[in-house]
């Protein structure tokens, strides 16, 4: 107990990870804010918490007795006939506005007879209250019991259908003799839960629309990922942080060091992973409530998740899913420090962590199949896919329980990875506590070079080698900035970019606009000119004539007279069903061909007839958050870890203007490639969907509707270059403004706290309304594209390009002033 | 701790690796379920008095002993929509299927040949899976009923398939290309891994397996066979005319249980020359040839026969016979003509006795096209021509094609079942199988 409270404390004690959780806090509350203000920002009207409750105790009235509302009913009829009366002399006047004098008119009419109705019931004798204490209408109360009871209907008839399938597909299966099938033993299965769930399953009348439960459980998913990362950072830091500290090899010399040191690191581990689920999952619980309300705990979870199969109430569910999440949690957080305690490495914990955290898209997209990310880590601790639905694993010829498979396999891995690490933590060392601690320590500080000696034996048949050091300062520099565990997260981070860019650019596109793009590019594509003008009008025309019942009419009587045979007849059939297909897209094309004559109009550019959903994806690519992430990174280290060597660097000859620069060099030369390279990587994998990106290379970007704006006559292949130099300029501006901050303030977190506020900041700010935010957000300037449009729309100095220039340039001059300084700094 | 020695480790670690291979193979072994018995398979849309059939882009199933056949979802999920490709049964433009049985009381393996047209919904948006210059090609799905899960077995370069023949672990196809025409190859059944056979500059049609060999016939009327890892190519007999079938490159063909159907001089069916179904109704004459004395040469065994197809060897056929029957006032207003091309009788070859004889005798139903024999059943495109006065045939959409059906009909009494009433062109575009 004694070591488990010590180790709690250790790692409590940890401020980097109260920083982490603070964060991963924040970003789970933010990111429920944020989807919520745009979600509803975009014309869905957010209810009132307070009057979402008033409502529904109004139902559960009405429920309990109908009969005391049946005055109310009349009077809703009532309202409902006069409505229906005021509908229905609109629909009739506009088929003859003339009658009312104008269409204008007419809609005046309709808003007062509206406005009139609102008065003349607005009862509200109830006693219902909103949460501005006003008392809610009776006709508003009462037209929410017909959704309600559709509601509850719906609910039951969609757990009725799902019975029904099972059934049938057991008769199927019986039929052919083989009710000892997986896939009827599984539908007999789901029959019969259901079945048993249905007879015991009571839906009260309730108001469903975006309750705080309905939303908890919506972000749910969201939220996992960040706990997911806490848990990474927490898990990778508990065995790794004696080994950088140079104590594990004295600790494990010692009479407790062993088995005991270890299972108590396990237990606090498992501690700490249980309650941040359990915190964050209560904070992001109380934000909805706090935005939507939550009375109706006690309703039965179906009205959420219509299949559930446990006979739950939402704070049940809820309940149930947060034990659910916690208990993956703790094994997700076993499973990272197993390999963090076997490799000791800070780098090797995070990305098993990353791949933990990823394996539900990789085993979507490896051969096991989608059904198997279910049971994939992220998906346990989001609790929501396991829960909220009766499923079934085929395995080995057979299925079972998901939820069973799930818990026999991280029961399994939480078992095998506390054995691994407490019989790794038992091995004790052949080598002195004292050499060994003061060997990690020299290592840590540089003096001696990083071997791979851990026991007396390696040493005494394998001497570690002496390390190559970079004759020059640049290279000196270089290798300082790209440790080995730095250019590890590099290479992770290009490997995410590059599998964002494919997910980005390869996958999603409507079935319509794949339509189209095939459509326009075989017909009409290139330089608008009159033949292709002419093409689309006579096409139109054809269409039109093709698909007209007059037509239609007269092939039928031909075929039935025989005139015409059975194969003319088909034909002529198929060419209605192709002609029905293709007049949207000609529809389309025509909008886009007004918009180029337009265009031709206006700025006198001549655009091209041309559609390709990846190279618009190419031209307006958001901000690539890993590139950026990777940028501060690099610039964040430049000066941290000079530490107690500066003195030392700054009295030897070369030590102040040589070492400046070439720091600043090495940091230039860095930004720049990776900048490069992960731009280039991103437009490659785009080019590589972009069968016509060359073809269109020459086209003016202007062609394409959503850079209309842009007032720029310059081509699709100047405008990607453009937009990369922007992107380079930003990230060197960044990168220079993080390295003085890493100079000035001299510690890690202070200095990833800053470049967070520096780059982020501003654009959460734009996002929740902020507009004067836009001049400071600089993420419009990573992202390239963003920076022109945003320029275009500005209009600042009565140039398009104007705000871009200016902003680049603003924090280009920033940057240098920064670096100055801390040039003169170094001269003292 | 006692150390283990370098040998030691190393024979553990040898026998860790063999365990694991041997545990990580185990399920593939328990999944290889068919034998390797050389029994060819070749249905598309019988198995156990059940009918598979496509509609729109399902793969449906019908029992031919119920009452109003109504036609349920193949998939087995409970849950499932059945609107997109994640949907076991859902395939796009299914050109044809093949069903391989795994063993009694076991649910067969259906092998679908559709387009490559990648469908799903996101939060009820429409997002194709498929580029646009993938659309038109093909793939091939394999759907196992025993498990009521399917995946996708591989992407084709050809567009459609229009036979199949299993056998011993193998499918081999006869495809057509957009660009090169028909070809035939060969189809690993678990990996999907397809090649061509090289025929030259000339098309090429399947037309089934016996003895070993896998036959096909080339647009120039020429009929080879090829040992089935199709390296063995013989010429084994030219029909001697390259007269080509109504809508096809290709002769009509069978080839089974050792005898050899083809097809010559095919025509339009005498009457039917200026009827507005007159192009689609070809007869022709039929020749069986005993591929173990092809020397004895070729017979004719049905004259002007207007559907025919091998089933055990021998050969059911329906014989060209154009009838008017009337005219018959519908829904719309219009008359319609009713008739039958075949007068509702379908023969059939015997390949031991080498004779021939009714099998059932004005079944009310005629026969435009066949499409799967089994022993009991024939599953046809029929047309009704008896008793139409008690069908509804009220709407315009109805009347348009009232005379069409996917039907069944026992081949012992001719008693005839409707499994889809194909009102719209719906049947054709879910697939023909």
């Amino acid at each position: 107990m004694k070591f488990f409270l010590y180790e709690l404390k250790k790692l409590s004690g940890i401020k980097y990870l109260w920083a982490a959780f603070a964060l991963t806090v924040l970003l789970c509350v933010g990111y429920v804010y944020y989807d919520v203000s745009t979600t509803f920002a975009e014309g869905t009207q957010r209810m009132d918490p307070v009057k979402i409750n008033a409502v529904n105790d109004f139902l559960r009235d009405y429920e309990a007795s109908p009969e005391d509302f049946r005055d109310l009913t009349a009077y809703y009829g009532d309202y409902l006939e006069h409505m229906r009366k005021i509908n229905n002399e609109y629909n009739a006047g506009l088929d003859d506005p003339g009658e009312y004098g104008g269409e204008d008119k007419l809609d005046a009419w309709y808003t007062e007879q509206l406005a009139a109705a609102e008065k003349m019931f607005d009862k509200a004798s109830l006693g219902y209250r909103d949460g501005d204490g006003e008392p809610i209408r009776d006709i508003e109360l009462m037209s929410s019991v017909m959704p309600a009871e559709q509601l509850a209907a719906n609910v039951r008839a969609k757990i009725e259908l799902a019975v029904k399938t099972a059934d049938d597909t057991v008769k199927r299966y019986e039929f052919f003799g083989a009710s000892d099938s997986p896939a009827c033993m599984r539908a007999r299965h789901v029959s019969d839960i259901y079945s048993s769930l249905l007879s015991r399953l009571k839906i009260p009348l309730t108001y469903n629309a975006a309750t705080g439960w309905g939303q908890y459980f919506n972000f749910s998913d969201g939220i996992s990922m960040f706990i997911c990362v806490f848990l990474v950072l927490a898990a990778g830091t508990v065995f790794p942080f004696e080994r950088s500290s140079g104590t594990q090899q004295m600790i494990r010399a010692t009479k407790n060091g062993r088995a005991k040191l270890s299972a108590a690191k396990l237990a606090a581990l498992m501690t700490v992973s249980v309650a941040a689920a359990a915190a964050i999952s209560l904070c992001v619980l109380f934000e909805c409530f706090v935005l939507f309300g939550g009375s109706d705990g006690s309703a039965p979870v179906q009205l959420y998740y219509g299949y559930c199969p446990y006979l739950l109430s939402f704070a049940g569910f809820a309940a149930v899913q947060t034990i659910v999440r916690c208990l993956g949690a703790a094994v997700f957080a076993f499973i990272v420090a197993l390999v963090s305690a076997l490799t000791s490495s800070y780098t090797a914990a995070y990305a098993a962590g990353a791949v933990l955290t990823l394996s539900n898209l990789l085993l979507d997209r490896l051969a096991a199949g989608a059904e198997w990310g279910i049971v994939s880590p992220l998906s346990v601790i989001w609790a929501g896919n396991l829960l909220s639905r009766y499923s079934e694993l085929l395995i080995f010829g057979r299925y079972f329980d998901a939820l069973a498979v799930a818990a026999v396999i991280y029961i399994f891995f939480a078992a095998a990875a506390a054995v691994v690490i407490i019989a790794f933590g038992s091995r004790r060392s052949a080598v002195t506590a004292r050499a060994e601690a003061d060997r990690f320590s020299a290592q840590a500080r540089r003096l001696l070079p990083k071997g791979t000696v851990s026991s007396g034996r390696r040493e005494k048949n394998k001497p570690a080698r002496a390390r190559r050091y970079p004759s020059g300062m640049f290279g000196w520099e270089m290798s300082k900035l790209f440790t080995p565990a730095v250019t590890v997260v590099t290479l992770l981070l290009l490997a995410v970019s590059v599998y964002d860019s494919f997910g980005f650019y390869g996958i999603d596109v409507a079935e319509d606009r794949k339509k189209y793009e095939a459509y326009i590019n075989d017909h009409v594509f290139g330089e608008l000119d009159e033949e292709k003008l002419e093409y689309i009008s006579n096409r139109q025309k054809e269409g039109e004539e093709i698909i007209g019942d007059e037509k239609q009419q007269e092939v039928i009587k031909k075929f039935i007279m025989g005139d015409i045979s059975k194969a003319e007849f088909d034909k002529f059939y198929d060419d209605i069903r192709k002609m029905r297909e293709e007049m949207p897209l000609l529809t389309e094309l025509n909008g886009h061909a007004m918009y180029l004559e337009e265009l031709e109009e206006r700025d006198g550019v001549r655009g091209w007839f041309f559609f390709s959903d990846p190279v618009e994806r190419i031209l307006t690519r958001g901000i690539n958050i890993y590139l950026l992430a990777a940028v501060i990174l690099v610039s964040s280290r430049l000066w941290v870890f000079e530490g107690g060597l500066s003195p030392i660097r700054r009295s030897a000859k070369r030590g102040r203007r040589g070492t400046f620069s070439a720091k600043i060099l090495t940091l230039l030369i860095s930004v720049a490639a990776l900048t490069v390279i992960f731009t280039a990587a991103d437009i490659a994998v785009g080019i590589s969907y972009a069968d016509r990106f060359f073809d269109v290379i020459g086209a003016p970007v202007m062609s394409i509707q959503t850079f209309g704006t842009l007032g720029w006559a310059g081509s699709i292949g100047e405008y990607v270059i453009m937009t990369a130099a922007a992107r380079l300029a930003a990230y060197t501006a960044a990168a220079l403004i993080i390295a003085a901050a890493s100079y000035f303030l001299g510690s890690m977190p202070a200095v990833l706290f800053c470049a967070a506020v520096v780059t982020l900041l501003p654009y959460a700010l734009v996002y929740v309304g902020a507009a004067a935010m836009r001049y400071f957000d600089l993420t419009a300037a990573f992202a390239g594209s963003e920076l022109f449009m945003r320029s275009a729309s500005m209009g600042l100095f009565g140039s398009s390009f104007d705000f871009a220039f200016a902003l680049l340039s603003g924090v280009l001059s920033v940057s240098v002033v920064l670096t100055v300084l801390t040039r003169l700094k170094e001269r003292k | 701790m006692k150390h283990i020695g370098n040998k030691r480790r190393g024979k553990i670690k040898y026998i860790a690796f063999i365990l694991s291979v041997l545990f990580a193979c185990a399920p593939l072994a328990s999944c290889a379920g068919k034998k390797a018995d050389g029994t060819v398979y070749k249905d598309s849309y019988m198995y156990e008095n059940a009918v598979f059939f496509g509609l729109h882009e399902n793969l449906m199933t019908a029992y031919i002993n119920e009452e109003g056949t109504p036609a349920r979802h193949t998939c087995a999920d409970p849950f499932c929509t059945h609107t997109d490709s994640r949907c076991a049964e859902y395939t796009n433009n299914t050109s044809h299927t093949l069903i391989v049985p795994n063993g009694e009381g076991k649910m067969p393996t259906v092998y679908m040949f559709a387009r490559r047209y990648i469908l799903e919904y996101i939060d009820d948006d429409k997002v194709l899976r498929t580029s646009a210059e993938e659309i038109n090609l093909g793939m091939t799905k394999v759907f196992d009923l025993e498990t009521g899960k399917a995946k996708v077995l591989a992407k084709n370069d050809f567009s459609r398939v229009t036979g199949a023949w299993y056998c011993d672990g193998k499918i081999y196809l006869s495809v057509e290309y957009l660009a090169s025409g028909g070809r035939v190859g060969m189809m690993d059944a678990e990996t999907g891994e397809y090649s061509d056979l090289d025929t030259g500059k000339d098309y090429a049609s399947g037309l089934g397996i016996s003895g070993g060999r896998f036959y096909y016939i080339t647009d120039r009327g020429v009929i080879f066979s090829t040992d089935l890892s199709l390296g063995d190519v013989r010429e084994e007999y030219d029909v001697g005319v390259s007269t080509k079938r109504n809508n096809s490159f290709f002769l009509k063909g069978y080839a089974e249980d050792g005898m050899l159907y083809f097809e010559r001089n095919c025509r339009i069916l005498e009457g039917m020359e200026e009827h507005p179904l007159g192009k689609n109704v070809m007869v022709s004459d039929v020749y069986a040839l005993r591929l173990d004395d092809m020397e004895a040469g070729e017979t004719l065994v049905a004259k002007g026969a207007a559907q025919f197809m091998a089933h055990g060897g021998s050969l059911y056929y329906t014989v060209g016979e154009y009838r008017g029957l009337g005219e018959l006032m519908s829904g719309d207003g219009y008359t319609r003509q009713i008739m039958t091309t075949d007068g509702g009788t379908l023969y059939r070859y015997d390949k031991d006795t080498g004779e021939s004889s009714v099998c059932y005798e004005d079944s009310g139903m005629c026969i435009f096209e066949m499409y799967e024999l089994t022993d009991d059943y024939v599953v046809y495109w029929g047309s009704q021509y008896r008793d139409l006065e008690n069908y509804d045939i009220g709407s315009v959409e109805n009347t348009k094609y009232f005379h069409h059906y996917l039907c069944v009909s026992d081949l012992k009494t001719g008693e005839w079942r409707v499994i889809r009433h194909s009102s719209s062109p719906d049947v054709s575009e879910g697939g023909m199988l």
